[in-house]
């Protein structure tokens, strides 16, 4: 079987001015359906870049980005609304969640682009607040939620649509180091459900806990392999 | 559908969340629609006033009046003139092509109005035994004067309902004697009875037929006392043939009024028919202009919509971030934005309508002028603020749907 994510000499250019930057510049990785992979690297490495093509979000200027036995470098902007839609959940370091609605109506936001009955739609939301340990609080706002609870409601509508692919962000960025570990407990459990799991960070410690880590220097792969053996892979002790 | 109503909720609960510049906004177009509704309301209804008044003149008549003036004037003229007079009547249905006859009216204002021991206030007009067919009159009992009347110098009467309530109550009316001044008339008529409306239209007063006693014009002439100064017709009806125009023949009737005045202008010609083609003009100018005023201020509406839209766009930028994140296309996000504006448009003019319904109510109540709220008028206000509302969101609704998801996602 095919892999899931497969990217073959993958660029991206940004033009800024006369000079033409490539933030990725060459870069080619598998991964099979079910892994738990971070792509770790620091700010300016290209990891960004690669979690929005990755995301669907952007395409590649140079290269091929099959996901899930789909081209994604030909596809137009509704084939990749709806792609991102069906295969792919977003989980962010600030959340991003809609401040005015309930923990329930965030979640249920995927399924209103695949064109599901309000009734559906809160039925699988609530499942899946029910999954990351928030079935009591559906119906508080996201300010009434602590950073964790957000983070876990974020995760819940991540995987409300059962995508291929869990696809996050610097997940604990803006979690202190207790809600950090709960979150990445969380993730674990996800992962031995049978999830894809693809966490772009800065933290090697993070990077550390994955079975397989990717770092990104320079728009290139430095290191692919076990997360503990690449996660602190050229970094300093001062940087770390 | 269901991409309609979700939309729509959406909508409002974006609305909601800032309740107040939700509600100044939908006012723009509240007082749009209000404005539009009412002005137009009252247009109708004064277009509806006027057509009744005009219809009671006759559109086929021409109407000459005599002039009042002060005493010492009229001793000038009549070294001159006598008035009008039999003689213009006799000339007018000879001489003018397209007059089907004239028919004289006095004006009496007789000091006692009695029978028996009932009395009234009325007002008494000489008229020939044709004054029925210039003007529209209903009878409620007997027969109107006839030429054997008007021959005969008969003192016979058609009076009033109001006339007919004060002096005579519930009793049989016809037979009996009423008496003008000091003269006796028997009641061969009776009007049916009419609300009671004083107006005018463009200075032609239109009274209601209440309070009126109807004489022969002759009888009038001789049995009654009069000013010797006045006109002996205090007015002259003039029927035209069907096919004749009203302007035109209005205009010789002047002319040969003239020739027989020595030149003096001692009478009014009014032509209902002209006039109601200037109210039809006038009240088309209004609706113009009334519209232009109120298109303007739906215009303003709409320029607020599209400032809170475009306001809403930069607030709402992450959110839309999120939202094409998980999957909304251009499309969508297009398509929310114009459902929204939609709604503040349609909200502010269903608020709009309920307001010029109240204002068209408030006029006719307390300022006792009729208006008419026409379903076309709300149909039309409504349609325009919807458009309007709709197009101001067009632009907005283009702009967050261009943005970019990955820099709308780290918008502040």
């Amino acid at each position: 079987m095919a892999p899931l994510i497969e990217l073959v000499d993958v660029a991206r250019y940004y033009q800024m001015g006369d000079q033409r930057i490539a933030a990725l510049d060459g870069v080619g990785f598998a991964i099979e359906a079910g892994e738990m992979v971070a792509i770790v690297g620091t700010s300016g490495s290209g990891k960004s870049t690669l979690l929005n093509i990755l995301g669907c979000l952007d395409t590649p200027s140079r290269g091929a980005y099959r996901l899930a036995g789909r081209d994604v470098q030909a596809m137009s902007d509704d084939d990749l609304a709806r792609a991102r839609n069906q295969l792919i959940g977003f989980v962010f370091q600030s959340f991003q969640l809609l401040h005015r609605a309930t923990a329930q109506k965030n979640v249920a936001l995927p399924l209103v682009y695949r064109g599901l009955r309000a009734r559906e739609r809160n039925r699988l939301a609530a499942e899946a607040l029910t999954r990351v340990g928030l079935g009591e609080r559906m119906h508080h706002r996201p300010y009434q939620l602590s950073g964790g609870q957000r983070q876990r409601t974020a995760i819940a509508r991540a995987l409300v649509g059962t995508p291929a692919l869990l696809l996050c962000d610097e997940p604990t960025g803006n979690l202190d180091s207790a809600t950090s570990e709960d979150i990445m407990a969380l993730f674990h459990t996800l992962h031995r459900e049978g999830n894809t799991i693809l966490i772009v960070t800065h933290e090697p410690s993070i990077a550390a806990r994955c079975p397989r880590a990717i770092r990104i220097v320079d728009g290139k792969i430095l290191a692919d392999g076990p997360g503990r053996e690449v996660a602190y892979l050229g970094v300093t002790a001062g940087a770390a | 559908m269901r991409r309609l109503l979700d939309a729509f909720v959406t909508a409002l609960e974006s609305l909601a969340e800032h309740k107040l510049r939700t509600t100044l906004t939908m006012l723009g177009m509240m007082f749009g629609v209000g404005a539009v509704i009412a002005m137009l309301s009252i247009g109708a209804g004064a277009e509806g006033r006027a057509l009744a008044l005009i219809d009671r003149l006759g559109v086929h008549n021409v109407v000459i009046h005599a002039r009042t003036f002060k005493p010492e004037e009229l001793e000038e003229i009549r070294k001159k003139t006598p008035g009008l007079s039999q003689r213009d009547v006799d000339a007018i249905g000879e001489a003018v092509p397209g007059v089907a006859f004239a028919a004289p009216k006095i004006e009496i204002e007789p000091y006692k109005v009695l029978a028996g021991a009932n009395k009234t206030i009325a007002q008494v007009y000489g008229v020939g035994h044709r004054h029925r067919e210039v003007t529209p009159f209903r009878l409620a009992e007997g027969r109107f004067l006839d030429r054997g009347d008007e021959f005969h110098h008969a003192q016979v009467c058609v009076i009033g309902a109001g006339v007919r309530r004060d002096l005579f109550g519930a009793d049989p009316a016809l037979g009996r004697d009423v008496k003008i001044d000091d003269v006796w008339f028997e009641v061969i008529g009776v009007l049916e009875p009419e609300p009671p409306t004083t107006a005018a239209v463009q200075g032609v007063a239109v009274i209601s037929t209440e309070h009126e006693i109807y004489l022969p014009f002759t009888t009038a002439l001789r049995k009654l006392d009069r000013d010797p100064m006045k006109a002996p017709f205090s007015e002259i009806v003039v029927r035209l043939e069907q096919t004749a125009p009203a302007a035109e023949t209005g205009a010789v009737i002047g002319t040969l009024l003239d020739r027989l005045h020595g030149g003096v202008v001692d009478y009014d010609i009014v032509v209902p028919e002209a006039l109601l083609r200037h109210s039809r003009e006038t009240q088309q100018l209004f609706n113009l202009v009334m519209g232009l005023i109120a298109g303007i201020s739906l215009l303003v509406g709409g320029i607020g919509i599209m400032n809170i839209m475009l306001a809403s766009v930069l607030e709402q930028t992450r959110e839309i971030g999120v939202r094409r994140a998980v999957g909304a296309r251009r499309a969508d996000i297009r398509f929310q934005f114009l459902v929204t504006a939609f709604t503040l448009a349609m909200l502010g003019g269903l608020l709009g309508v309920a307001l010029g319904l109240g204002i068209a109510r408030g006029v006719a109540a307390y300022a006792d002028w009729p208006t008419v709220v026409t379903t076309s008028s709300v149909v039309l206000s409504l349609g325009v603020s919807v458009v309007v509302g709709v197009g101001s969101g067009l632009y907005p609704a283009v702009r967050a749907a261009r943005l970019d998801p990955i820099q709308a996602l780290h918008a502040e």
